[in-house]
């Protein structure tokens, strides 16, 4: 399941994949999978995300049950 | 996660690491199997070895191609020219023992030892610089295709 979330708000501070890639120290390929859904990033890396965007876990990367994947 | 996996996150991963080290030891296994049966044992007919050099080329083929479309080029060791010689050069020294020691057991002359060693090292070094600087050209174009920036639309 994509994410919506990471990728508005980057959108809306108007950071690029590559400008977040190199901000939280990984590939901007591996950005866009996660904003794709298609790689579950570690919590590590989920905080380093949060923190380059100014947010928490729980606005990025928190899904209510009925919408969490199997 | 797929479906029908009897496994835990936790365990996938374990199940990943086990899978890894067993294509290393297959890998190295095969390749110090492939050496001792030449060098030590003189076992130079190419038809008893057939099926464990298709194996090892297979993998090692596999591994580089899969390497190489994904990006990757490897943990610890940078991708420049330095370090395509070194490698090399190491390929090199142990084809050229082998070939001395293989050699040496059949005919016993130095000198021709001496001549086959140094001409299969060449080819080695020659032939290793040359794979692993096409691979390192192939891995930058990859990186450099998977890192552009693409547009809202088609972000991923």
């Amino acid at each position: 399941m994509r994410n919506l979330k990471l990728k508005f708000r980057r959108i809306e501070l108007d950071i690029s994949q590559t400008d977040l890639a190199k901000k939280v120290g990984v590939t901007r390929q591996t950005i866009g999978l996660i904003e794709a859904g298609e790689f579950n990033p570690s919590i590590r890396l989920c905080r380093k995300i949060c923190r380059a965007l100014g947010v928490t876990l729980n606005d990025l990367f928190w899904e209510e049950e009925e919408n969490e994947e199997e | 996660m797929r479906k029908n996996n009897a496994l835990d996150e936790m365990q996938e991963l374990e199940l990943l690491k086990i899978e890894h080290n067993g294509c290393w030891i297959a890998f190295w296994g095969l390749l110090i199997a492939l050496a001792v049966q030449s060098a030590a044992f003189g076992n130079t007919d190419f038809r008893t070895l057939a099926g464990e050099w298709v194996v090892f080329m297979v993998l090692a083929v596999y591994l580089a191609v899969a390497c190489m479309r994904r990006g990757i080029w490897d943990r610890r060791i940078p991708m420049n020219t330095r370090s395509n010689l070194t490698l090399s050069a190491a390929a090199a020294a142990a084809l050229g023992g082998l070939i001395a020691i293989t050699v040496f057991r059949s005919c016993r002359k130095l000198s021709v030892t001496a001549a086959a060693a140094l001409i299969a090292a060449s080819v080695t070094f020659g032939l290793c610089f040359a794979a692993l600087t096409l691979a390192m050209k192939k891995t930058a174009k990859r990186i450099r295709q998977l890192e552009e920036e693409p547009s809202d639309a088609d972000e991923r």
